[in-house]
């Protein structure tokens, strides 16, 4: 909302600097956006001085110049060399000395420069009105009446309208604000409160109101009371459509709006003096002599001021005549009842109406208007009259013509005012300050509020209508906080808290702790939008995902149920710009529906390798991401957790080659493949990515957070043994592993595949397998001759049940 | 004993004393004992002449020897190659180490972990709660009234879901609702910090994204003000932002605080002189907050005589961008690796 300072000031008894006013405001919750200069001439003349032509002589080497001699009343006559052709000696004349900024009406701003034209030195230049903000012509230079004084500044002459405005960033509770008296009134309260002092507004409501005669009366019915509450209006006859008086005028631009003629100038005027939004009707378009306050049937056509032809919702509120609709209540008007530059007889509307049928009207047909967010957000119910008052005066004192009826004021329903009891013990219990019960009511009277009862302990106030949204204690807290000003409550040295116990610690600290692997590894974090593309789904996929009714584009329009995609966006992304080699990780959600009525969302960790993954240096080639390095960080990771799967599954999936999912009691903890060719090309990419999506929650249940006990180390040495065995190539390690634990060698410890390899000298469709067994016992050191057995025994067992040959 | 078991013994003795000292060496090395006439290989083919009883012995000495053998090798060429950039006796130490590159923390990430463990600091604790929320515990319970703005489709994303009439589902646009769902739980005191993601539907744009994230907290309890909400906030604003910085508190207006209030600190880059960053005011606004609407502590089914409570909440993505310097919110959602790598060195 814009405030000019020399308006806000009219309404001020005392005078309060800019810089204070500016502090006052923010800190009573009127946040100063910005305050900037309002100049009526951009520049404000700065600078430009009056000079008196002495001499012009021909331009030696040039036709159209002119060399000029102009005083300025400084040590020696000006030698200016000057374009236009008007230019006379005797004249008096703008100059721009040199050091001076001039601004143009169009164009940028320009510094005057000591310059050399044609050989010929000039220092300043002769201005015409367009070069300095003063009109528009660029016929010759601007010639000023003789009697103005060499060298006085040529602000002095024209005297430019200067003013500072404030951008007020208003929240949607304060709409008594939402004017230059309102704001007033806050700022006295201020200053009552701070000055201990009684600083009252100056009300602009207008004693010299008259009723001229009643020969124009108009009809007021409301069918609709609860759309709309209270209707005033008043006629007045025989205006004269004009221009506005130039104190009007400037009050208007300098908050930024365009004069348009006396009439709607002044309905402006009002509406940012007293936040009262008012309508003009042309008079004798009112059929019937009759206003009727109702909603018109469903579909209803009618047109507005912007020539539109409107379909009607039978919820828009409208102001009729007695044949038709003349104006969408409180929103916009209608293109034949409106005030017209013919217009003699004006109808005044001054009324209230309800927030929530302006609001979904003005929406209803894109009519965002300034009258419309006013009224959206409420309105001084008990103003309408007296706002009415103000305005027929000042139409009568500026447009000319007679007050013709008295003021029909329809309010059927008075409302009653909010009245609240404010007990002193909460207001310090709220705030954490001791406040004065005088400075409290000192406060409150300034706001409007009514001292209803007093109490030792409480006070009983009435709200004022133009706090609608007052109704509880901690609404009065607050306007008393306000104006006191927040930053009067003390800190408090010392803090008091109940601490409570953290639920979520060791889901936290295990994502902290996984995330300090996963870097150490070198993987980088990313973060990417659960909200992604339909497109990228089939249609079973889409069943179960979660969709929404609005979206932003098509391209995003549903929630993730994995990030594989989202995730491969990335890829695709930094491929683009030539990152080749990305070892990426996301702790995500993924969301599904779970039933007609029902979602449900699961915390996902994915991790995906493509490209290489060590960088090549002088000592080692780069290794390139497969398959298993991605296994052996999860499995590094499971060993993080404490969560070690006891299965590990093929299974098929139409986004992976080579998929598998690890399973621990039943639970699947996650999967990994290599992501097939069909879903890369979704994404453009042409390079293996290896892709890892594990179930957070499955994962972080397990780990050990309190209490580990560990195991002793032990105190005779371990043996170890290696073996090779050739086997069918099918054989996985998976069976070596199994047999070998069913045999159940109980100083067994650890058995680790150290090579694999196919040879045509193993035979074809055969490969070897190089496989170390280490033996512990714990009370005392092996014997050659103990080992030699169990190993006799696993390749006894190899032989016989894997149909493996030993090598020797 | 057989004099091949015993060759063996004397093979082992030599290469256990063999010392190459370059590539060179280590290469005559290789080819004497491991190479394809080598004595390894050789003294393999003579496994034909031994005497069955004894064959099974000899092979487990032959391997042995075949791994010693191997085992020296490899450690000589370990050595070499480390040595390998030798000039005369000076290692060249100015050869770069093995690469161990390590990754990075996504810098919302680390913002939002920076907010949380100063808040944990002073007793608050995590909580959670759904993306995808009912109408009731985004904007009802917090008394937002049914006409709001904010609860129009252009600020809000809703979910399809089946059942007519029902409830309205809607991707949370704060994290308050973990507030609500909390005071729900009944259980007082509450005293929690809520980050999380949210969405608006708002066109992207380098100063708006569709999702970002949040960090709320509240606490509820007997006798808590407005004085400790900025005492609270203080002591975070410091450890967040310096020392040095002076907080302000502006009224201001939320539907599920009153009194509400803003909370501005001195400008952290220009130190309150005016720039660019606080739009030459001096100020940068910080964080919302206020103390707990009654009406939002009685739809929880909290006695609002009895119980008051402050609540504040920030986003994560805007002092993320004041203080890494990041004028383009994108940039979070799209994880360009070069964009990543730079918070490597971030706490």
């Amino acid at each position: 909302m814009t405030i000019s300072y020399k308006w806000l000031s009219e309404y001020l008894p005392v005078k309060i600097e800019l810089e204070r006013l500016s502090k006052i405001l923010t800190s009573i919750g009127l946040e100063v956006e910005s305050l900037e200069k309002y100049e009526e001439i951009k520049g404000g003349l700065k600078g430009l001085v009056v000079g008196e032509v002495l001499e012009v002589e021909k331009h030696p080497n040039a036709d159209k110049l002119k060399l000029t001699k102009v005083d300025i009343s400084a040590a020696e006559p000006l030698s200016i060399v000057c374009g236009a052709p008007n230019v006379a000696a005797g004249q008096k004349v703008i100059v721009a000395p040199v050091g001076v900024t001039i601004y143009p009406v169009s164009g940028e701003p320009m510094m005057i420069k000591r310059a050399k034209i044609r050989s010929v030195e000039s220092n300043g230049m002769i201005c015409a009105e367009d070069e300095v903000g003063l009109g528009n012509s660029h016929e010759g230079i601007l010639v000023l009446p003789k009697d103005l004084e060499p060298g006085s500044p040529v602000s002095e002459h024209y005297k430019p309208y200067e003013d500072w405005i404030f951008e007020i960033g208003l929240t949607p509770n304060r709409m008594d604000a939402m004017s230059h008296w309102g704001v007033a009134r806050d700022v006295c309260a201020y200053l009552s409160h701070h000055d201990k002092k009684d600083i009252k507004a100056k009300i602009p409501y207008s004693n010299g109101f008259k009723v001229d005669n009643t020969s124009l009366t108009i009809d007021v019915k409301i069918e609709n009371t609860t759309a709309c509450p209270r209707y005033s209006g008043i006629s007045i006859s025989n205006v004269t459509i004009a221009a506005s008086p130039g104190w009007l005028q400037q009050k208007l631009k300098a908050i930024g709006l365009r004069p348009i003629n006396n009439l709607v100038d002044i309905t402006n005027f009002i509406l940012h003096e007293t936040g009262q939004p008012l309508h003009a009707f042309d008079a004798d378009a009112i059929e019937g002599k009759k206003v009727i306050v109702k909603d018109l049937p469903e579909k209803t056509t009618f047109i507005t001021l912007d020539e539109k032809e409107r379909k009607l919702s039978n919820e828009d509120l409208m102001i009729c005549n007695a044949a038709e609709g003349m104006c969408i209540a409180g929103v916009f008007g209608g293109l034949r009842s409106g005030v017209t530059a013919n217009t003699r007889n004006v109808f005044l509307e001054s009324a209230c109406f309800d927030p929530v049928t302006i609001r979904k009207t003005s929406f209803r047909h894109g009519l965002r208007t300034d009258a419309a967010t006013r009224f959206e957000k409420g309105t001084d119910i008990s103003a309408t009259v007296n706002v009415l008052k103000r305005a027929a005066t000042l139409i009568r004192d500026i447009c000319g013509g007679a007050i013709t009826s008295d003021i029909t004021d329809i309010y059927p329903n008075p409302k009653e005012k909010v009245e609240i009891t404010l007990k002193y013990h909460y207001l310090k219990k709220l705030s954490g300050k001791n406040y004065h019960p005088d400075a409290v009511k000192n406060i409150l009277l300034g706001l409007g509020f009514e001292i209803k009862k007093e109490g030792i302990d409480e006070l009983r106030v009435a709200a004022p209508y133009h706090k609608p949204d007052i109704s509880l204690p901690a609404d009065i807290v607050e306007e008393v906080l306000r104006i006191d000003g927040l930053d009067n409550i003390e800190i408090p040295k010392s803090i008091t808290i109940t601490p409570s116990i953290e639920e979520n610690y060791s889901r936290e600290i295990l994502k902290e702790k996984v995330s300090g692997y996963l870097t150490g590894l070198g993987f980088n974090e990313i973060m990417t939008n659960s909200i992604t593309n339909a497109a990228h789904f089939s249609e079973e996929e889409l069943q179960s995902m979660v969709k929404m009714i609005n979206s932003l584009t098509a391209e995003l329009n549903i929630l993730r149920h994995s990030l594989f995609e989202t995730s491969l966006e990335i890829v695709a992304h930094n491929l683009n710009h030539k990152s080749n080699s990305l070892k990426l990780f996301e702790f995500g959600k993924s969301y599904s529906t779970s039933g007609p009525d029902s979602f449900s969302e699961s915390e996902k960790l994915c991790i995906l390798i493509t490209g290489n993954v060590t960088e090549s240096n002088w000592k080692h080639k780069t290794q390139p991401a497969d398959f298993f390095f991605l296994k052996g960080v999860l499995e590094g990771l499971y060993k993080l957790l404490n969560v070690i799967p006891d299965k590990i599954e093929p299974v098929t999936d139409p986004d992976f080659d080579n998929h598998i999912i690890f399973i621990k009691n039943e639970k699947i903890l996650g999967k990994l493949g290599k992501a097939n060719r069909i879903s890369l090309e979704k994404f453009d990419i042409r390079q293996p990515v290896f892709y890892s999506e594990l179930y957070w929650d499955s994962l972080s249940g397990n780990a050990n957070r309190h209490r580990k006990a560990i195991k002793e180390l032990p105190r005779f040495p371990a043996v170890q043994r290696d073996l090779a065995i050739v086997v069918k190539e099918q054989m996985k390690f998976e069976s070596v592993e199994k047999l070998v634990q069913n045999i159940g060698l109980d100083k067994l410890q650890d058995l680790h595949l150290f090579d694999i390899f196919e040879s045509e000298k193993l035979g074809p469709g055969k490969k070897s397998m190089a496989i170390s067994f280490t033996f512990l016992d714990e009370e005392k050191t092996l014997t050659d001759k103990e080992i030699d057995g169990w190993m006799n025994h696993i390749m006894s067992a190899l032989e016989k049940d894997l149909n493996a040959e030993i090598r020797k | 004993m057989d004099p091949l078991l015993q060759n063996i013994e004397t093979y082992k003795k030599e290469i256990e004393s063999f010392i190459a000292g370059d590539a060179r060496s280590a290469e005559e090395f290789r080819i004497k004992y491991l190479g394809t006439k080598g004595i390894v290989k050789s003294l393999m083919g003579e496994m034909k002449n031994i005497p069955a009883d004894n064959r099974k012995e000899f092979g487990r000495l032959m391997n042995d020897l075949k791994i010693f053998a191997e085992t020296k090798y490899e450690s000589f060429r370990e050595t070499i190659s480390s040595q390998h950039q030798f000039a005369g006796d000076q290692m060249d130490f100015s050869l770069p180490g093995d690469p161990a590159t390590p990754g990075s923390r996504h810098p919302i990430t680390l913002m939002r972990n920076r907010i949380v463990s100063i808040f944990q600091r002073l007793g608050f604790s995590v909580a959670d709660g759904p993306e995808i929320e009912d109408d009731w515990h985004n904007f009802t319970a917090l008394n937002i009234s049914e006409n709001h703005p904010a609860r129009d489709m252009q600020d809000t994303f809703y979910i399809q879901h089946q059942m007519e009439g029902h409830t309205d589902w809607l991707l949370r646009t704060h994290t308050s609702n973990v507030q609500i769902r909390e005071m729900e739980k009944g259980k007082l005191p509450i005293r929690i910090i809520c980050p999380g993601r949210v969405y608006r539907n708002e066109t992207i744009s380098a100063r708006s994204h569709c999702f970002f994230h949040q960090v709320e907290g509240l606490y509820v309890d007997e006798h808590v003000s407005f004085a400790d909400l900025k005492q609270t906030l203080y002591f975070f604003a410091q450890e967040m932002y310096g020392k040095e910085i002076k907080p302000r508190f502006r009224p201001s207006y939320f539907p599920f605080t009153e009194p509400s209030a803003e909370m501005d600190i001195t400008c952290f880059i220009c130190g309150g002189k005016g720039c660019r960053i606080c739009k030459q005011t001096g100020w940068v606004e910080i964080l919302g907050c206020g103390m707990v609407h009654p009406k939002v502590l009685e739809n929880c089914g909290i006695d609002s005589n009895k119980y008051t409570g402050f609540a504040f909440g920030m986003g994560v993505e805007r002092p993320a961008m004041l203080l890494y310097g990041v004028n383009d919110i994108r940039l979070f959602s799209e994880n360009d690796v070069r964009f990543l790598k730079q918070f490597t060195s971030m706490a």
